[in-house]
């Protein structure tokens, strides 16, 4: 399910959007959110994971610090976060990226020194791990109880 | 400048952190989170007087005559000390705790409003059994407070030069110009050549040309030419601009202290919000005060955001209160990034 949370201006906003799910995959524009979904239809999982479309690959700090914010994040109801990040040339890159996210949440996660590892727990129930196939990377917080 | 608090056993906080405190801070959440609680426990930390302690904390709240001593403390437990404690940008520490060492009794005492006298005192001297000790420390460490003995009721201590942090509350109930008010702009009146009021005040209503004290029939009231054939009294002013004004003579005469609003837009219509921040912005940068307000309002939090992403510093936090699944509530802050990406993005950040 792509959420109906929109990159809309402010102030013609008269709501503003909560989550509907319990598992949450952040992407950085409509291209990945379209595949992604494709890709959820496919499996049938469109209705248990919600893509957000961040509206740009810039905004992925400043957009996960926000949703951690949220109520349904710290209160437990969001179980599962995880982020895409276009590789696009240079997988490096974006596993260091990646990593730096990692290093400015609040959560004080232990850092991955390479791809596809478990790197640690937030409030003693979430797991995160990290992956990255090719061209894309990919970290994802799961619920583990 | 405040940069953090820490309440303890107070109300429905059994321990409750708000970090970092920030110039202007909205305190935000669902229905019965505490944000007014919030409020109260800072106002505690302007009192060292010997005060009816009950009807002093409960001055935000309407139906306050119902509410006992008890209800102060965590789920009305009095065995453990109530502590609201905050620390200024130096690591110094200004708290306040008030303990008592009976109870029961102190409950008994509490249950009979009609003991209470305008001092409070006498309404526990009349507690056989009970003893409730109230301090309040500064930074420099000296110390105030008051205690009431089963033997020979209250006394007090207040070293030469103490001072208090000076604060203002303002409930959300509407908004009446008393003799509060009067003091303040007299003595705003008093300090300087020119009514330092008047400027903040025509950024919302441009016709105001005077703010004068005008005596009738031996009672004092603010008047304001608004270029009529004669000056009306301020109250004849809409109900948002009588609001602002009130929070403005706060903030004026609380220098280097803090100024509480409960339910900051009651009364302010949305259009006007984004202007009403920056005037108490301005007012509070200049005065050294920190301003704190409980909203449930979308337009409000954005206003405020924007006001202050716009200023050269963002001395602005949102502080959220969630029930956590053990019961407790914690506080939720926003930073400049999270709240600008949670406006852009629609999310959800009044709880």
């Amino acid at each position: 399910m792509i959420s109906n949370v929109s990159v809309d201006p402010p102030k013609s906003r008269g709501v503003s959007a909560t989550i509907a799910c319990d598992a949450i995959l952040l992407v950085e524009g409509s291209d990945e959110a379209d595949f992604i979904e494709a890709i959820l239809l496919n499996i049938g999982l469109q209705e248990s994971i919600e893509i957000i479309n961040m509206g740009g690959k810039d905004k992925k700090r400043r957009v996960v610090e926000a949703l951690t914010n949220m109520s349904a994040f710290t209160l437990g109801a969001v179980k599962s976060v995880g982020v895409v990040f276009d590789a696009d040339d240079n997988a490096k890159s974006a596993f260091d990226k990646a990593t730096g996210l990692l290093k400015d949440l609040k959560y004080s996660l232990p850092i991955p020194e390479e791809p596809c590892v478990i790197v640690g727990m937030i409030n003693g129930h979430v797991f995160m791990y990290f992956l990255m196939v090719r061209q894309t990377a990919c970290w994802k917080l799961s619920a583990c109880k | 400048m405040i940069t953090s608090i820490t309440i303890e056993n107070f109300r429905c906080f059994r321990t409750l952190t708000i970090d970092p405190i920030k110039r202007v801070n909205l305190i935000a959440g669902s229905n019965n989170m505490g944000k007014t609680a919030v409020l109260e426990a800072l106002w505690m930390l302007g009192s060292s007087e010997n005060h009816d302690i009950t009807k002093y904390v409960t001055k935000f709240r309407a139906n306050s005559n119902e509410l006992t001593l008890e209800w102060l403390f965590y789920e009305k437990s009095t065995a453990n000390c109530l502590q609201v404690k905050a620390l200024d940008e130096n690591g110094g520490a200004i708290c306040y705790r008030l303990r008592s060492d009976s109870a029961g009794d102190m409950q008994r005492v509490a249950e009979q409003p009609a003991t209470y006298d305008e001092h409070g005192a006498n309404a526990y001297r009349a507690n056989p059994a009970g003893i409730l000790v109230a301090e309040v420390s500064q930074p420099s460490g000296e110390c105030a407070g008051w205690s009431v003995s089963p033997s020979g009721g209250a006394s007090s201590s207040r070293p030469d030069g103490f001072k208090p942090l000076r604060i203002v509350g303002f409930a959300a109930e509407a908004a009446q110009i008393n003799i509060d008010d009067i003091d303040r702009l007299s003595s705003i009146i008093n300090q300087s050549s020119d009514n330092a009021l008047l400027p903040f005040l025509q950024i919302l209503e441009p016709r105001l040309q005077r703010i004068t004290i005008v005596t009738h029939n031996g009672n004092p009231y603010i008047a304001v030419d608004i270029g009529l054939n004669k000056s009306i009294p301020m109250i004849a002013l809409g109900e948002g601009t009588l609001r602002v004004a009130k929070w403005l003579l706060g903030i004026m005469s609380a220098g280097g202290g803090i100024v509480l609003v409960d339910e900051i837009e009651n009364g302010i219509h949305y259009s006007v919000i984004k202007r009403i921040w920056k005037v108490l912005a301005l007012a509070a940068t200049q005065a050294d005060v920190q301003v704190f307000a409980t909203t449930h309002s979308w337009e409000c939090i954005i206003a405020a955001h924007e006001v202050f992403a716009e200023s050269d510093f963002y001395d602005f936090a949102l502080h959220r209160l969630d029930r956590m699944s053990d019961g407790n509530i914690k506080a939720v802050t926003y930073s400049k990034d999270a709240l600008d990406a949670s406006i852009e993005m629609g999310m959800e950040v009044r709880g």
